[in-house]
């Protein structure tokens, strides 16, 4: 079968696209008005951006997991082409968070870099991630896919720890419980928003270069190859 | 303030860095 797009792909990449944008530039406004916090200041902004971009960060994560194991199952491409599009995007959220984390850490920590539980599993989890990447593109066989799959799965054990890092080991810097007021809470959940839906559109996007990889290469496989059919000399 | 306002920059920056590329991985394998 000849992978190509479906039809309303694009058009719900539009819808998506239209609704992260507004969405985007409306938490970046909210988060201009919100009340600023006594102990931080105006540094404490950076949360708006921070905490959705970390969020997104384990979702896009989460879904690679579960497209490999989907893969590992069915063998399906396009369960593949999910996971490396979704580990793609989950790595520039996680980029995000890598550069938001120690410039706010800077201000209210008065250092760039703790080897805290949290920053230092969510170091070891960009890493792990940006080693999939390395891994996926110098594997040109047929067993890319699979072991894509393995790696998604297998690197997806840091996740919890991250999560759950203030929780199981001392000297975190991260607060368990945070307090906020209404306004900044209101804020704050516009970003988480914003940036879920920005991570569909972006995912959806990402994953047309799947599709025309395939296209590409079942073209390759279908053509007729250059000598065929002509007298040999 | 400062860092506050690189943050969000260097987040816009990212993205749109992200966006071009991948529009432009896109058009590569459509052979435009």
């Amino acid at each position: 079968m000849n992978p190509t797009i479906p039809r309303w792909w694009s058009g719900l990449g539009k819808a998506l696209w239209a609704a992260a944008l507004a969405l985007v530039a409306i938490s970046f406004w909210m988060a201009s008005r919100a009340p600023i916090e006594v102990q931080m200041g105006p540094v404490q902004k950076i949360v708006y951006v921070h905490v959705p971009s970390a969020i997104a960060t384990l979702i896009a994560f989460g879904v690679t997991f579960a497209a490999s194991i989907a893969y590992l199952a069915t063998k399906d491409w396009r369960w593949d082409g999910l996971a490396a599009s979704s580990c793609e995007i989950g790595m520039v959220f996680a980029t995000v968070v890598m550069i938001t984390g120690p410039l706010w850490a800077r201000s209210a920590w008065n250092t760039w870099w703790t080897w805290e539980p949290r920053l230092t599993t969510f170091l070891i989890l960009w890493i792990l991630y940006a080693g999939y990447h390395v891994v996926r593109a110098s594997l040109r066989s047929e067993s890319r896919r699979t072991i894509s799959s393995v790696m998604g799965i297998v690197f997806f054990v840091n996740l919890p720890l991250v999560w759950k890092s203030i929780e199981w080991w001392r000297g975190s810097l991260h607060p368990k419980n945070v307090t906020m007021v209404p306004e900044m809470r209101v804020t704050l959940l516009v970003g988480m928003a914003a940036w879920m839906i920005f991570y569909a559109a972006a995912l959806l996007q990402r994953l047309r270069l799947e599709w025309h990889t395939e296209a590409r290469a079942f073209s390759d496989t279908a053509a007729p190859a250059p000598s065929e059919g002509r007298a040999q000399p | 303030m400062t860092y506050a306002i690189i943050s969000y920059l260097v987040t816009v920056v990212l993205w749109i860095v992200w966006g071009l590329a991948t529009v432009a991985r896109e058009r590569s394998l459509r052979g435009e």
